[in-house]
């Protein structure tokens, strides 16, 4: 019984740690005008991935969105993504952060291209 | 050996000699990022590296080889070339860039032995350099291009227009397809035009086109672009 107690103690606290570490992982999520061709928007990928804080990198032509996730307790300032993102050849029309994961944004982004033509 | 083999051989052998080649056009390669580039078919060779040192322009160097018609005649060219992108337009669907590139070269053939200065030498010195106009979106790519060689007094003009159609708007994980027909028009060393249909292949850092040209004067004649983005 008291074993049975500090399991569920332990699966409530991984738990609450799980969800805290997914509300802060933070995604940027960027729309960018010009993206149309894969070979040219890699450069954007090779960029944004350069950068230390940076965990993963999400590039849809079809919603001219660039996303990436970044790592834990780290940023990367919005100047230097459109600095990024202008030597790649492209410009930014907006920049925001959400909460969403990018594995999420990615299935979304998927989702929409299937089911919305 | 059949001509076939023979035309292979030949591609073969220009690929083993092309490298490093130099770049004919103002491809838009980003800043830090270097791009390789190589083409060949049986009476043009050209190789090139470009490097992007700002959003609106990168550098290159290569070198090219054309042939006459009467494969008399053999110009080599050894360049160094700017790439400026003077103008890019963000439409609603695609993107139209203007470039123009230039710089100098060096140009070796056997017509130079024996005319003017040096006339030993086979080699002179010379300039480059055109436009490249394009309209790109997801499905439709259109593009208007002129590289002028000269030196030695002589001169040579090789005008492209290329018009590629996407059977479906590939994303960014996806290898896109593109159907189309090249128009390639040398004048200066050959007089000849080229009507090629063209398969184009890229996904993120490669590239490839391919095609053969179907007239008369040409028929036969297989082409290879590959570009690699590091």
């Amino acid at each position: 019984m008291k074993t049975g107690t500090y399991q569920s103690i332990a699966a409530a606290l991984l738990l609450a740690l799980a969800t805290g570490l997914a509300q802060a992982a933070t995604t940027i999520r960027m729309q960018v005008d010009g993206l149309v061709c894969a070979f040219c928007g890699s450069a954007i990928e090779k960029k944004l991935r350069s950068h230390a804080a940076t965990d993963d990198v999400l590039v849809s032509l079809e919603h001219k969105v660039v996303a990436l996730s970044l790592k834990d307790g780290q940023d990367i300032a919005d100047d230097t993504l459109r600095s990024q993102i202008t030597d790649a050849g492209y410009q930014v029309k907006k920049i925001e952060r959400v909460s969403q994961s990018l594995d999420s944004l990615r299935a979304e982004l998927k989702g929409k291209a299937h089911g919305g033509r | 050996m059949t001509p076939l083999q023979g035309r292979w051989r030949r591609c073969a052998l220009a690929l083993a000699a092309a490298l490093p080649l130099p770049a004919s056009a103002g491809f838009f390669i980003p800043r830090d990022v270097t791009m390789f580039m190589f083409s060949a078919s049986p009476d043009s060779q050209m190789a090139d590296i470009a490097h992007g040192v700002r959003a609106d322009l990168a550098l290159s160097a290569g070198q090219s080889r054309y042939r006459s018609d009467d494969r008399r005649i053999d110009r080599h060219y050894t360049t160094l070339q700017g790439n400026w992108l003077v103008h890019r337009d963000y439409g609603a669907d695609g993107i139209t860039n203007l470039y123009l590139f230039g710089g100098p070269l060096l140009a070796r053939s056997s017509e130079f032995v024996g005319a003017g200065a040096g006339s030993g030498d086979d080699t002179r010195a010379g300039l480059h350099g055109g436009f490249w106009a394009d309209h790109e979106t997801r499905r439709i790519y259109g593009r208007l291009s002129t590289h002028i060689y000269l030196a030695g007094g002589r001169s040579q003009t090789v005008t492209t227009a290329q018009g590629l159609w996407a059977p479906y708007a590939a994303d960014y994980e996806d290898i896109a397809t593109w159907l189309g027909l090249q128009l390639e028009r040398r004048s200066g060393l050959t007089d000849a035009t080229q009507v090629t249909p063209l398969l184009r292949l890229f996904q993120r850092r490669w590239w490839v086109d391919v095609g053969v040209s179907v007239n008369r004067e040409h028929r036969g004649d297989a082409f290879v672009n590959l570009m690699l983005l590091f």
